[in-house]
């Protein structure tokens, strides 16, 4: 069991440092149950302005009642929940879903559009996860099928692009070829100034900053 | 889609498995074979679960059609890479020369380890692990190829430049081919990943053309 609070202090630090650049978000290991909610609590009142959810790390599914208090936190203090996502067994988009479902009110974001197969073979399952779930959004990072009638365009066609929020995975991935999975989709040109900036603004509400 | 992102000359397939119920992507691919084949290379995407009826289907393209190499992915053809159908196929590939293109990473029966196993078992085939192990067997991808000296990596699909700079240090950038996985993934951007990557100039010009000009050329 993973304790982060160290951590989440570190990244919180260099949020507040950063003058807005950074915005802070407190990882936790809802396997620690109660002292998760405590240190979700911490992280909070020093300034996290999100909830992020690693379940391949720590080996828990993300639909498990497991991580329920948590989500409940999340809805209570009005934070998104970034969730690692596309992650066969724990976290694939339709297991999101069902998470997403069970709390409507909590913004859940599934990083890498929940698809992390070579074969892109779960991409429908990730529109699916999306089509039924108003309150998830998928973060773009690594995702294949983009440029040329992919995953990014389809779902710009299917319900507009306010769910789609550009991400980088850095230092895993690269910033800038992961900025162009976005520049370079086949949408307009306010579409993709929502992906990169205004959808990430409402969510995390810095519309005022 | 080439001219788009400057690529000269390109290895092409058929999308549809074959031998199945979409007979005319044959057609379609040795017409663009016949049209473009000074900027085509033309590899033949095989269902080895027609087995005998795959092989000579194989053998025929590559002996009347100008068919250069086997494509294969356990993603669509749900069948074990070191299966007999398989390797018989792979053997057959082996002996016309004609080199082998694997999907590999991720799916079940498309990872690295699997398809090493076929590597072992068929020691005369030369096999390309497409998207060089995907988005979680990379390492295993770079391992398997470092041991084997009959397994190859493609660089599409796999999102992390960082590990293409990795296997050229680990390999070297013989055994590490360019490729966009185009139409599915946008070739400039495959393009701009691989020059993100941090290699050095003649390690660049060796992964994007002249690692794999050369590999096509030794299995003449």
């Amino acid at each position: 069991m993973l304790d982060f609070d160290a951590a989440n202090r570190y990244v919180i630090e260099q949020g507040r440092r950063s003058r807005g650049k950074l915005i802070p978000i407190c990882l936790v290991d809802p396997r620690l149950r109660s002292r998760a909610l405590a240190s979700l609590r911490r992280a909070i009142s020093l300034g996290a302005r999100g909830i992020r959810l690693n379940p391949a790390q720590q080996a828990f599914q993300i639909n498990d009642e497991l991580v329920h208090d948590v989500f409940d936190l999340a809805d209570r203090k009005g934070l998104p929940v970034t969730i690692e996502a596309g992650f066969p067994v724990y976290s694939n988009p339709l297991q999101v879903a069902e998470a997403a479902q069970t709390f409507p009110d909590v913004s859940m974001i599934m990083t890498h559009c929940g698809q992390m197969l070579a074969s892109a073979q779960n991409s429908g399952d990730a529109l699916e996860a999306l089509k039924s779930s108003r309150n998830l959004y998928a973060e773009t990072s690594g995702v294949a099928l983009t440029g040329l009638d992919g995953f990014i365009e389809e779902v710009v066609k299917e319900m507009g692009p306010s769910r789609l929020l550009f991400g980088s995975s850095s230092p895993f991935m690269d910033p800038e070829i992961e900025m162009q999975r976005v520049t370079i989709a086949q949408i307009s040109d306010d579409a993709q100034r929502q992906i990169l900036s205004s959808n990430a603004r409402k969510i995390y509400a810095l519309e005022d900053e | 889609m080439m001219e788009l992102a400057g690529i000269d000359k390109s290895v092409v397939t058929n999308y549809w498995d074959l031998p199945g119920p979409h007979a005319d992507a044959y057609t379609t691919l040795i017409a663009a074979l016949k049209s473009h084949g000074h900027k085509l290379v033309g590899f033949l995407r095989v269902n080895p679960n027609y087995e005998a009826e795959a092989i000579d289907f194989f053998e025929r393209a590559v002996k009347e059609d100008g068919i250069r190499g086997l494509k294969l992915s356990g993603a669509t053809c749900p069948i074990s890479p070191y299966s007999a159908p398989v390797r018989n196929l792979v053997g057959k590939a082996a002996e016309l020369g004609a080199p082998v293109f694997f999907h590999s990473g991720d799916d079940p029966l498309t990872l690295p380890q699997q398809i090493g196993v076929l590597a072992r078992k068929s020691p005369r085939a030369h096999i390309i692990l497409g998207h060089m192990g995907g988005y979680f067997y990379v390492r295993d991808a770079i391992r398997l190829v470092k041991k084997l000296p009959n397994l190859y990596l493609e660089t599409s699909v796999m999102p992390y430049p960082k590990m293409i700079k990795e296997a050229v240090k680990t390999l070297g950038p013989e055994r590490v081919f360019f490729g966009s996985d185009s139409p599915g993934v946008h070739p400039v951007l495959e393009l701009n990943k691989v020059r993100a990557a941090g290699l050095r100039p003649t390690e660049l010009e060796s992964v994007l053309g002249l690692s794999f000009e050369n590999f096509l050329r030794r299995q003449d």
